[in-house]
């Protein structure tokens, strides 16, 4: 139950989302731009240093004390993809009035931070060279713990191959490789761009009427709006499917396969969704009943999508004796898909629970602004969530899975040395 | 049916015990479409050997974990489908005390209720699904022989427990279930999963008398025989250590270091063992928190990096707490927080102002936790289980004062009482 208010702030747009259902406030702010290797990894940089200092508090600690004074107020920065964009949001979550028993203006005082901490770093002169060095040392050091989680790693490694010479590659997180280069005087170039010419909305839910426009107001200003394109990448064919297979001293091999498919519009997209539920996106797909459940060939076996740019990966913890046999096995339960080997109630099944956790998804603060974004990006569309997926069917399913092409396949296992001890 | 409201968190709660003994609790919140539903019992990882109407067994390990597998295969099939069939996400987990099965779901409630209550009273166990289950397990317990930060945690507890189960992988080894009978599961399904040692609780917004009616009406059908005679067989355990200092070396990028303070065992008393819980994660955080000045210094000399955490476990069987990070310079790492600790023992460091700063964040903490119904059934669970009421946690966070914390603090970390772990890459 709530209402939404689609506005604008000082030319920039602005959703508000009302509902009592909370006990917190979220403010998130969502700074899009195209993803390029160039600037993920400054972004990154850039979106933790604004959250640590501000004029005002010149030490983090500083600022974390004033922030738990505010009934441990949450101030975040992440980063993330859609489509072709590049993604720093930065949130502030902090608790309704109605809960607190003094009189505390948390509302304006948490969006008059946020003022701050888009004016952060305020100096780019020798006084911030170890703060940014210090950053830097934590990012290099976050990206390289990375590789010690298999699958994370092993999926990367998928990724560098399938797009080797395509944007995709450098994933939301930044390039270990690019850091040492940077320089505090291009983290400034960067904060000027993203403040001037990136695509900005704002996104509040929570207990608020109108007078939060008032709050929010103080947070940033524009002279005119910025509106950018929201994309996907160009599809691209495989001409050849490439493999590829490192070693590690490792007990379970990690599989991961990667598909293209050409999107051509939304319908597309949730058709591929849906058929992606019903390969390996769900507990009830026929990847975890049949290769996990049934013929015990993974642990861990799942498949996921990137609709808007019509990418599908499966990714499988397999014992090392066995990845020739569930790759065929994955291939198969596809080709099932394909010739129709599937009920039409299979399909319905698969439709309800992803009404379900849409909804469940809504029981979210930050879910219900997700949602609200990229209807914001999306724009006006015809037709709603509920009525594409009431849409698709069995024939769509087969039509839009005959298209999936495997176009990467990559293993991490045991090398035969290790086999042998 | 009993009604308790919490007016400060505008909360409240609908107590029931069935005739079986089986509790149930429906917390209700308006306006979600979400409802989230958990089966408790009161088993878990520690619980391998005991005594049952006088007669005592021992279980092989990881048989809690087993038979919360085996639950979900029934003579016609996976429970997992037939949840998605009715719009429901299902699972469950193992810890070393109890064993939870649960689900969520927008539509068909009743349906899902019934269909979580039948998996959970109903066993079906033949030798052959056991054979098969072992096989997935066993991939289970390899992948997480993949995983550092699982090896380091493990070894550390070895180092610190010599007898008491929880230095056992909670998933058993790949030789314990292979042990396992069908025989096992049925007397440990018999054992535990009574309603008197169960509870359920329901997170949503219901129709609470209807709910309740047909909760109760489901409970009275079951043909359960009276309530068994448990009685958990702890080995001993004294504060003592295992080994203070181990390395052990695997195929990564990054050299982990992990410490761990052994503590005596709690209070019987829950409230306590809640206080106590409360007052280290405050002295903690104070001091080794990121609104510390030590926190920065352990960062200014490179000794730490995100990955920095600590954490306090305090169960009636066990306390311990757990200091981790990834670090180039692991000894020193252990030098610099051994050194601090003394620091602050030494000196006036915890005062009034830092706890009301602590109070504070805390207390925002809990109300933003509960904006979620998975957080809320868990933790509800955990705290009833324990002993204690997830809804007076703000009361007792206010009762806490600065002696608590620097009491608990000094008692806590006692470094006779430590062992060090570290994982590095391979030389």
């Amino acid at each position: 139950m709530y209402t939404v208010d689609r506005t604008e702030v000082n030319h920039i747009p602005a959703v508000i989302i009302e509902t009592n259902q909370f006990k917190t406030i979220t403010v998130q702010l969502q700074f899009r731009s195209r993803l390029e290797r160039d600037r993920v990894t400054k972004r990154n940089i850039l979106s933790r240093m604004m959250i640590k200092r501000t004029l005002q508090f010149s030490k983090e600690a500083d600022l974390l004390k004033y922030l738990a004074h505010y009934y441990g107020a949450h101030l975040t920065s992440n980063v993330g993809r859609k489509g072709e964009d590049h993604i720093v949001t930065f949130g502030m979550e902090f608790v309704n009035d109605r809960f607190i028993k003094e009189n505390l203006d948390v509302a304006g005082e948490m969006c008059r931070l946020l003022r701050d901490v888009l004016k952060t770093p305020v100096h780019y002169d020798e006084s911030y060279e170890d703060f940014f060095r210090k950053e830097k040392r934590l990012y290099k050091n976050r990206l390289k713990s990375m590789k010690d989680n298999r699958a994370q790693s092993s999926f990367q490694s998928m990724i560098d191959v399938m797009f080797k010479d395509e944007g995709y590659k450098y994933l939301s997180h930044g390039v270990l490789e690019d850091i040492d280069e940077i320089t505090l005087l291009d983290i400034k170039t960067e904060h000027e761009q993203m403040m001037a010419d990136d695509d900005l909305a704002i996104l509040v839910v929570g207990a608020v009427d109108g007078s939060i426009k008032q709050d929010l107001s103080a947070i940033c200003s524009r002279e005119e709006p910025v509106v950018s394109e929201h994309r996907a990448y160009p599809y691209r064919e495989v001409e050849k499917v490439s493999r590829a297979k490192d070693t590690q001293q490792i007990e379970q091999a990690k599989l991961n396969m990667g598909f293209r498919v050409n999107i051509s519009n939304l319908q597309e997209q949730m058709a591929f969704n849906v058929m992606n539920q019903m390969f390996g996106g769900s507990a009830s797909s026929l990847l975890f009943r049949n290769i996990r459940e049934k013929l015990s060939l993974a642990y861990q076996i799942h498949s996921q999508v990137d609709v808007r740019n019509g990418y599908l990966f499966v990714m499988g913890g397999v014992d090392p004796a066995n990845v020739e046999k569930a790759e065929a096995a994955i291939l198969s339960e596809l080709d099932a898909i394909r010739e129709g080997a599937f009920e039409a109630e299979f399909v319905e099944e698969v439709k309800r629970m992803m009404r379900v956790n849409r909804q469940e998804v809504m029981d979210k603060p930050k879910g219900l602004i997700t949602m609200e974004y990229n209807r914001l990006i999306q724009g006006v569309q015809e037709q709603s969530w509920e009525e594409r997926l009431a849409a698709v069917d069995s024939e769509m399913i087969k039509e839009i899975s005959s298209r999936v092409v495997l176009d990467t396949v990559y293993v991490l296992t045991r090398s035969d040395e290790d086999e042998k001890n | 049916m009993k009604r308790i409201d919490y007016p400060e968190i505008d909360e409240s709660v609908y107590q029931h015990q069935c005739a079986n003994g089986l509790d149930v609790f429906i917390i209700q919140k308006p306006e979600y479409s979400k409802k989230f539903v958990t089966y408790t019992t009161k088993y878990g990882s520690m619980d391998d050997h005991f005594k049952v109407d006088g007669e005592s067994f021992k279980v092989p390990e990881g048989i809690a974990h087993f038979l919360e597998h085996k639950m979900f295969e029934k003579e016609d099939g996976d429970v997992f489908n037939l949840f998605s069939k009715y719009g429901a996400n299902a699972n469950a987990f193992t810890s070393y005390d109890r064993t939870s099965y649960l689900f969520s779901t927008t539509e068909s409630f009743e349906e899902n209720l019934k269909l979580l209550m039948d998996m959970v009273e109903k066993p079906y166990f033949t030798e052959e699904t056991v054979e098969r289950e072992v096989g997935i397990i066993g991939e289970e317990i390899k992948m997480y022989q993949d995983n550092p930060g699982y090896k380091l945690y493990f070894e550390t507890l070895n180092q610190m427990y010599h007898n008491l189960p929880v230095k056992d992988d909670i998933a058993g080894t790949e030789s314990s279930i292979g042990e396992i009978t069908s025989d096992h599961l049925f007397l440990c399904h018999r054992t535990f999963y009574h309603p008197s040692n169960m509870v359920l609780i329901l997170v949503g917004e219901f129709d609470v008398d209807a709910v309740m009616a047909s909760i109760d009406t489901h409970q009275s059908e079951r043909n359960v025989m009276d309530a068994p005679e448990i009685e958990r067989l702890l080995p001993e355990e004294p504060r003592e250590i295992v080994k203070p200092r181990s390395v052990l070396e695997m195929d990564v990028e990054e050299t982990r270091v992990m410490l761990g303070f052994k503590h005596k065992q709690g209070s019987n008393d829950a409230m306590e063992r809640l206080k106590r819980d409360l007052s280290v994660m405050f002295a903690l955080d104070m001091v080794f928190g990121e609104q510390s000045v030590y926190y920065y210094e352990l960062m200014e000399k490179g000794l730490i990096d995100d990955s920095f955490n600590f954490s306090h476990i305090e169960e009636p069987a066990f306390s311990h707490l757990l200091f981790a990070s990834n670090t180039e310079a692991p000894e020193r790492f252990t030098e610099e927080i051994t050194s601090i600790i003394e620091t602050v023992k030494d000196s006036d460091f915890f005062t009034d102002d830092k706890l009301t700063v602590q109070k504070r964040e805390i207390i925002g903490d809990y109300l933003s936790s509960l904006n979620s119904p998975e957080y809320i059934a868990n933790q509800y669970t955990k705290y009833y289980l324990d002993g204690y009421d997830l809804y007076q946690l703000p009361e007792v966070i206010d009762s806490i004062e600065i002696d608590d914390v620097k009491r608990h603090f000094t008692d806590v970390l006692d470094t006779r009482y430590m062992v060090e772990c570290i994982l590095k890459p391979h030389d």
